[in-house]
């Protein structure tokens, strides 16, 4: 083991030590736990800068110990991998920082941010899996780190959303584990590799897409693909962070990246496409994209609302990688990152509404931009960017989706992204509409006071820092450096020359 | 840096500024968006064509800031009418637009105005769209909300249309646009700049809308909406060149109907406003021209629909009888030239019909002034003013620099004379009950009532004296083909002609001349 094996296990450890320490500390040892939290998130980000420049560069980093005979436990960084993991450990930054804020008065802090630490340790972890095994093992433990998270509040309905959310997830490991065992006793290995491990391997046609419709289901639990998703929206009954962190770092951007592995690295694009199940994966996510959107129209619920919306917007991901073609490919890809962005921020002021002035409904938000108008002008951007309204992210990934579909002649995708966004726009636009422009009530349900400031600082500044950043990549995209220009980078390799 | 970046820049930093500054509920939020807006007036008229490309920016990598005849034209009129905006908004105590709202608008114009590159384009259109939303949202009262969410469906639906179109466009570059493509454009152009059927919003938002705001939807969506289509669909739209005529007399002749229809001056103005969209669009298919022709016709003739709502607020008097005589003369001789512009994509048959938006077009915004002249100019929130002249000036050049690219022919000068007199006699003839009465001294009326009373002239002459005429006519035309009368005269001129002497001085100059010849 040189020491080019270690830094993946370092990225692990730097948010796995603090949350087990976490664990321990006592509720008032506030301090230490803030430092711990941010500490293990700075660290884990200079950890990935640093793997990053060595990747750009060629270095391989890979950490291998055997796990079951025949198959080791590989954690590999490639370019694909640190994407999702560089998305994972900016926004956990982002994300702690915020919990901080708002789980100030709160009780079990300790055990919160101690799941909240082992959680985004195993999504690093399913992130730099190099293995359909390793992947297997993090993909599990995401969902029972996960849970504790979902149901923090202990009230019947959110031990009700997490038993609901706990059938579905470990309903979905079942069959990617199924999935996995039978490829396992077909091939004999179960590496990733650029442009996957089956192809060329002589195995029956109809076999393999029974094993693709299983591993595909079963990541699209997380992905909440429909008809899966129904686990997503009950979830909302868990604070705010934890919904961020559902929806932008860890669980169902788990699984729409385990569906980019799975087509990538276990089938390979080309051969997935030629097998035929890239055409029934794309119909899928486009009626998942349809279905979400619709039904967000109907939430008053702002969180359910922004649910339904992450179900529809997750979808693209899967969207632009069935299209199989490159730039849609890079337009899905994409997406992972910008959807994150975009999603956390406004999950961030749906959570500022809630924490400061009680306010949780849609029909409860008239003039709160005169009240908060920092967080209402994050929640606007982001929700332009949802809809696609340049130059926010979103616009870049609608526009990579629909160019690339146009390219490899599925015209009907543009129509699909099209019905979207007009839905998308038909679920903010009232939003920002009844936030900016209709009167204020007289009295907020709850209002917190905070002085001069429209709330804690630790509240405000996570989705300006968030929003911010959907904003430059989206204005600034062709820039070397950008996630898009990360992303075509990956998707040269995924694709033969 | 290059100023060409100021211009987007400058708005969006003021509206960072004001947003966090504490001392910003102490500035004239007039004074401030005047300034701002002052720099790309000065701009429009002191800069030098210019180019920056900015191939970071969005997707694509063809980015560009360009300063050309089109963007010189987008940024006078933008820059102008906010500039107008501005100074009213210091001489009104009504509650007006909030600055950042209107900067952010600013700030989406001037990228459109200069922006190259779908994409960018894209951003630019969007952000005017939902700027000038944004703008009509902060007025007071509920009767901009029904115009308002019509104004949002249509915003959002045009949006979707143009990213298909760059989407396609983009997805096979170098070829030129199908027809299908172009017409997608035409109805994203439709939807967005108000014209039939799109045009509904329009009158029920000016009436509901002070003058301020008033000015900016009358004029930034529709000039958004050409601009963007100059840049999206260079050249090769004279396929559709039937299509937009078609929509542009349909349009034309049913805004004219409806605006006919209206009694108050800015409901008149809504559907003289949908007119003249309507001939801009059938301007387009022949393109921008070398120089930016149409760009500055739609200088002259947004401008001049711009100015109207600033008529009311200057007092009664010569000289606002005057600025509104200018408006008239300005739009209706740049509603000719637009004519003779568009003419150039159809075919002949089909030319025969394009004077008919231009006429309905000048009609109505006559209509629309004499509703406006009925108006007395003492209202208590504002001061009066005399900014008309600020937008007749600019659309004065619009039109000035429009017949420099292309000097003007006969087609162009007829439609103005026409459409202003049909417009005078119209409403003069129109019932009482539906048109205001106007105060003497009107230098329109006087015009108004020559006309009528030539007309009137005219009626006399054609039921009295006419069929005279034409009894005479009648016979004489019969005594043609009587033979015997023929006989007799044919008799009558042989004689005078014998007897005429010029035939004696003919033979003398006959023997004259052969006389000399003999001698040589």
């Amino acid at each position: 083991v040189n020491a080019n094996a270690w830094l993946p296990l370092l990225v692990l450890a730097s948010s796995f030590v603090p949350g087990m320490i976490i664990f321990m500390l006592p509720e008032k040892a506030v301090a230490l736990r803030t430092t711990l939290n941010l500490g293990g998130a700075v660290l884990k980000i200079i950890f990935l800068v640093l793997m990053m420049i060595g990747v750009s560069h060629g270095v391989e980093y890979e950490f291998r110990v055997p796990l079951v005979p025949g198959i080791d436990f590989v954690l590999h960084a490639d370019a694909l991998s640190l994407m999702f993991v560089n998305l994972s450990a900016v926004l956990w930054l982002a994300t702690t920082i915020y919990a901080i804020g708002y789980l100030e008065d709160s009780p079990n802090r300790s055990r919160f941010f101690g799941y909240f630490s082992l959680c985004v340790t195993t999504t690093v972890g399913l992130a730099m899996a190099g293995n359909l095994l390793t992947f297997l093992v993090f993909y599990e433990a995401l969902t029972l780190t996960t849970y504790p998270l979902v149901v923090h509040r202990g009230t019947e309905v959110a031990r009700k959303a997490g038993r609901s959310y706990l059938a579905y997830t470990i309903g979905g490991g079942v069959l990617v584990l199924a999935g996995t065992i039978w490829l396992y006793s077909l091939t004999g290995t179960l590496e990733f590799v650029d442009r996957g491990f089956i192809a060329g391997l002589d195995i029956d046609p109809g076999v393999l897409r029974v094993i693709f419709t299983l591993l595909i289901l079963g990541v699209g639990v997380k992905a909440a693909l429909v008809p899966l998703h129904g686990w997503l929206p009950q979830a909302m009954v868990a604070p705010a962070p934890v919904s961020a962190l559902l929806h932008a770092v860890a669980v169902v951007k788990a699984g729409a990246f385990g569906v980019v592995r799975i087509v990538y690295d276990v089938f390979g694009i080309e051969f997935a496409a030629s097998l035929g199940v890239t055409l029934p994966l794309a119909l899928l996510a486009s009626v998942t994209i349809i279905y979400g959107s619709a039904r967000a129209l109907f939430q008053d619920d702002l969180k359910r609302r922004l649910a339904f919306s992450t179900v529809s917007q997750v979808s693209y991901i899967t969207l632009g990688i069935a299209v199989a073609g490159p730039i849609a490919s890079i337009g899905g890809l994409v997406h992972l990152v910008h959807q994150g962005f975009m999603k956390i921020t406004l999950f961030f002021c749906a959570g500022n509404f809630a924490e400061t002035l009680g306010v949780h409904k849609v029909s409860e938000l008239s003039g709160i931009g005169r009240r908060m108008p920092w967080t209402t002008a994050a929640f606007t951007l982001a929700a332009l960017g949802m809809i696609g309204v340049p130059p926010m992210v979103g616009f870049i990934s609608k526009w990579y989706i629909g160019l690339g579909a146009l390219e490899v002649g599925q015209d009907w995708v543009v129509l699909v992204l099209a019905g979207s966004s007009l839905l998308n726009a038909a679920y903010f636009l009232p939003i920002l509409r009844k936030a900016w422009f209709d009167p204020p009530p007289d009295e907020w349900p709850h209002e917190r006071s905070y002085g001069r400031k429209e709330t804690a600082w630790m509240l405000l500044l996570p989705p300006l820092a968030t929003v911010t950043a959907a904003l430059a990549w989206g204005l600034f995209a062709s820039m070397p450096g950008t996630p898009l220009d990360w992303v075509q980078f990956i998707a040269a390799r995924k694709y033969a020359p | 840096m290059s100023t060409l970046l100021v211009l987007p820049l400058l708005p969006l930093a003021v509206a960072g500024w004001l947003a966090v500054s504490p001392r910003a509920d102490q500035l004239s939020v007039g004074w401030v968006v005047a300034l701002v807006a002052a720099f790309p007036v000065a701009m429009a008229a002191l800069a030098a064509p210019d180019r920056i490309e900015l191939p970071e920016l969005l997707v694509q990598g063809n980015a560009a800031l360009v300063f050309d005849p089109v963007a010189r034209a987008a940024v006078l009129l933008f820059g102008g009418l906010w500039l107008t905006t501005g100074l009213l908004l210091t001489r009104t105590t009504a509650p007006g637009p909030s600055a950042i709202a209107l900067l952010a608008a600013l700030s989406g114009a001037m990228t459109l105005a200069i922006a190259e590159g779908g994409p960018l384009v894209y951003t630019g259109l969007l952000t005017t769209g939902y700027g000038v939303y944004l703008v009509m949202a902060c007025e007071p009262g509920d009767d901009w909300r029904r115009a308002a969410r019509a104004l949002i469906v249509l915003l959002v639906l045009s949006d979707l249309l143009v990213f298909e179109l760059l989407l396609s466009a983009a997805a096979s570059p170098g070829t030129s646009p199908q027809v299908g493509l172009l017409l997608l454009g035409l109805v994203a152009l439709v939807l967005r700049a108000g014209i039939p059927p799109a045009h509904a919003w329009l009158p029920s938002a000016l009436v509901a809308v002070g003058a301020p705001v008033a000015i900016l939807l009358i004029a930034v969506l529709p000039a958004a909406a050409v601009f963007a289509a100059l840049k999206l669909l260079p050249g090769g739209s004279s396929q559709i060149g039937v299509v937009c005529l078609l929509l542009a007399v349909a349009g034309a002749a049913w805004m004219t109907l409806a605006g006919l229809a209206q009694t108050g001056s800015r409901a008149t103005l809504g559907y003289a406003t949908a007119a003249t969209a309507t001939l801009l669009l059938l301007a387009l298919p022949a393109g921008a021209g070398p120089e930016g022709e149409v760009a500055w016709l739609v200088v002259a003739l947004l401008g001049a629909c711009a100015a109207l709502p600033l008529v009311p607020l200057q007092r009664p008097g010569w000289t606002r009888d005057i600025a509104t005589a200018l408006v008239l003369l300005v739009h209706g001789l740049a509603a000719g030239h637009a004519v003779q512009h568009a003419v150039q994509a159809l075919p002949l048959g089909a030319a025969l019909f394009a004077p008919l938006p231009a006429l309905c077009a000048v009609f109505l915004l006559t209509l629309a002034a004499r509703r406006t002249a009925g108006i007395a100019g003492d209202d208590a929130e504002t001061e009066p003013t005399r900014l008309t002249f600020v937008l007749v000036l600019i659309s004065t050049l619009g039109l000035g620099l429009a017949w420099t690219a292309d000097p003007p022919r006969f087609a162009s000068t007829w439609v103005a004379p026409v459409g202003i007199t049909l417009g005078l006699l119209t409403f003069r003839f129109l019932p009482a009950h539906t048109r205001p009465r106007i105060p003497p001294g009107d230098l329109l009326g006087v015009v108004e009532r020559a006309v009528a009373q030539a007309l009137r002239w005219l009626a006399a002459f054609c039921s009295r004296r006419l069929p005279r005429i034409q009894q005479r006519g009648a016979a004489w035309l019969l005594g043609l083909w009587n033979g015997a009368a023929w006989s007799r005269r044919i008799k009558y001129l042989d004689l005078r002609l014998r007897a005429w002497p010029s035939t004696s001085l003919m033979m003398i100059l006959v023997a004259l001349g052969a006389a000399f010849l003999l001698a040589k």
